[in-house]
């Protein structure tokens, strides 16, 4: 029940916070490739350099499971195709979601059809034996893929998450400060 | 500042992102209950599962990799709870627009589409790879990152040249 209570909480509270801050993620990456506009890459960088760093500690004392990703050439494939397909939709998922909020119903059509998209792609790709993560499946030696960057460099990952964390600070300083 | 202007003022790229960044690092800590990261691609498969289940195909939705990513119901109520934190915030800010943009349906299709294809290759949506996989340092995470950038360059691309 607890966890049920949480999600409605931190939900209406990321909604509340990603309307009001206007947070899109299609854009941070369209826009400042397309034209140079950085606000909503900068909102991103600030993000991952704070839970770069809270993540790692996190995972460094095992305070919560990791999120499993699998890893192959699917992967990089997948990113291609979701990447096209958010900005040919004028929006990711969460932003999708966030302008069904305000009331653009328009977007409820990109919702329908990511139901519709996750049932052809199940239909093409997670059924043995074209499944590309399938019991058995490995990559660099791990299981379904799952690998974490701290375990290829033997340390701990907050040894890790302080550099990459570090890094992303210096790309939003780096962005910030050419724009003052 | 006070409470009033913090939920009318539009929030700037400052404050909107240690806003994000704070509550997303609350989100994982498992004592304040919900104890994942965020990602929404989850809830939609849940719905999914409802419908493929109802239809007798819910075997079409998974396999032994699927079994091990848990209660995903709870992704979908956490995802209709953002909704409505939207829908309170644009209502108070008297920002609710209540409009059909009929011009852009043919792109929401086809993006729709793309993106639900997407999520089974990558297991989640972008948030799940940017802002929970790469900041826990996932090789998987990493790769699909790269790819999105591509596709979205690709995207915005097309997008521009059949506008």
């Amino acid at each position: 029940m607890k966890e049920y209570i949480a999600a409605v909480v931190f939900g209406i509270l990321l909604g509340f916070i990603v309307q009001r801050s206007r947070y899109c993620m299609t854009g941070a990456i369209r826009d400042y490739i397309l034209f140079g506009v950085t606000r909503n890459l900068k909102i991103t960088l600030m993000v991952l350099a704070i839970i770069t760093f809270f993540y790692t500690l996190f995972l460094t004392y095992g305070i919560f499971n990791p999120t499993l990703v699998p890893a192959g050439w699917f992967t990089f494939v997948g990113g291609v195709i979701f990447g096209i397909g958010m900005a040919l939709g004028g929006g990711c998922v969460t932003s999708t979601f966030y302008r069904i909020g305000e009331g653009q119903w328009n977007y409820l059509v990109s919702a329908i059809f990511m139901l519709v998209g996750i049932i052809a792609g199940s239909a093409l790709f997670n059924i043995a034996p074209y499944a590309f993560f399938y019991e058995g499946y490995t990559f660099m030696g791990y299981d379904y893929g799952l690998v974490w960057l701290n375990d290829l460099l033997g340390v701990s990952p907050i040894v890790v998450g302080v550099v990459q964390a570090a890094i992303f600070a210096l790309a939003y300083y780096k962005i910030a400060r050419s724009e003052a | 500042m006070g409470l009033k202007e913090l939920i009318q003022e539009p929030l700037d790229e400052k404050k909107g992102g240690l806003a994000l960044g704070i509550v997303l690092v609350l989100l994982v800590i498992p004592a304040l209950g919900y104890g994942r990261a965020w990602a929404f691609a989850g809830g939609l498969r849940w719905v999914d599962y409802q419908l493929l289940e109802a239809l007798g195909a819910y075997s079409l939705l998974t396999n032994s990799f699927w079994s091990l990513i848990k209660s995903p119901m709870l992704v979908f109520i956490f995802l209709v709870a953002f909704v409505l934190g939207s829908f309170i915030a644009a209502k108070l800010n008297d920002e609710f627009v209540n409009t059909w943009d009929r011009s852009t349906v043919h792109y929401q299709i086809i993006g729709g589409f793309l993106m639900g294809v997407g999520i089974v290759l990558i297991t989640t949506c972008n948030i799940g790879i940017f802002l929970n996989s790469l900041p826990q340092l996932s090789i998987g995470g990493y790769i699909a990152a790269v790819g999105l950038v591509i596709g979205t360059y690709i995207g915005a691309r097309l997008y521009e040249r059949t506008m």
